[in-house]
């Protein structure tokens, strides 16, 4: 009978610590709160000559000696004023990503018709050689319209 | 005897039990919680009111970023409408970063607006503890800035 009593005490006691734990791992998880992400776009580089009208605008993304550039988004714009000027087969063009270019071509008005605007990246587009830096070219100055060109990016090995 | 009978019992119980948990868990299972969702949004003062500049403010508490998963951008005319050239929406503790704008006379419409911008990897802000500022261009007599960040907060 003191074995029984025994046995039925521990199950007892089993049960109620697998119960408190079930009840700790749920309210872990409701609590859980956002967690530091490494792979961030942690910096920006703005453009020369920002939408500024005949002019090119140039971007530079530097990373330190041994790091690669992680692209997350390139961000290229063509505002035209109220003068306009009709663009015709021009790119914006990268260094130290491959060759990636973007194409761009606009009819004379005030706008920013046919710019490529924000290109994202879901996979971060890694540049080509560590220490070297990435640069984003808007097509050569133009009368009446202006570049913007922005690299979103982080650096890491 | 009766204690192996006793015993049966206890053991039969116990199974009932896990059999009744099981199917408990599968009939509650849930869609696990994204943790570096954007499930914060500050928008914009003066949202879409002519002749007003639209900020909007994401704050961080202390020791924690802004990461930003999108921003909206909305410039609209009202029935009269005006041109503007080469104007900018413009971040701060962002890197600087900014999104240009230009429209001809576009009365009843948001041609060339940004609009929505999405970014899939976050942006992250660059001070802790600071906020986040998306400003639109100055006042425009006949457009309605509208100005947006989606975002969370995190180390």
């Amino acid at each position: 009978m003191r074995k029984l009593r025994f046995l039925a005490a521990s199950l007892l006691l089993a049960a109620f610590i697998a119960a408190g734990l079930s009840e700790g791992a749920l309210a872990q998880a409701l609590i859980q709160a956002s967690p530091t992400r490494l792979d961030a776009a942690t910096s920006v580089a703005v453009g020369t000559n920002w939408n500024t009208v005949a002019s090119q605008s140039t971007a530079t993304a530097t990373p330190p000696a041994g790091q690669f550039v992680y692209v997350t988004a390139l961000y290229m714009s063509a505002c035209q004023n109220s003068s306009g000027s009709a663009t015709a087969n021009a790119n914006f063009t990268t260094t130290g990503l491959g060759g990636m270019e973007f194409a761009y071509s606009a009819a004379a008005a005030e706008g920013c018709a046919g710019q490529p605007g924000l290109i994202t990246f879901a996979t971060p587009q890694k540049s080509a050689a560590a220490g070297t830096a990435v640069t984003l070219v808007s097509p050569a100055s133009t009368t009446n319209t202006g570049y913007g060109t922005e690299i979103f990016y982080y650096t890491a090995p | 005897m009766r204690k192996f009978l006793a015993f049966l019992a206890i053991l039969a119980a116990l199974a009932l039990g896990q059999a009744h948990n099981a199917a408990a868990q599968a009939l509650v299972q849930q869609s696990p919680t994204h943790v570096d969702a954007g499930n914060l949004t500050a928008v914009g003062t003066n949202w879409n009111t002519v002749n007003t500049q639209s900020t909007a403010t994401a704050t961080a508490p202390g020791g924690q970023y802004v990461y930003v998963t999108a921003l909206y951008m909305g410039a609209c005319q009202d029935g009269t409408g005006v041109a503007a050239a080469n104007l900018n929406f413009t971040t701060t503790n962002l890197g600087g970063a900014e999104f240009a704008y230009s429209t001809a006379l576009s009365a009843n419409a948001c041609p060339n607006e940004p609009g929505l911008v999405n970014f899939p990897v976050p942006l992250k802000a660059a001070q802790a503890g600071t906020a986040v500022t998306l400003v639109s261009p100055a006042a425009q007599s006949h457009i309605g800035f509208a100005t947006e960040i989606f975002y969370y907060t995190a180390p």
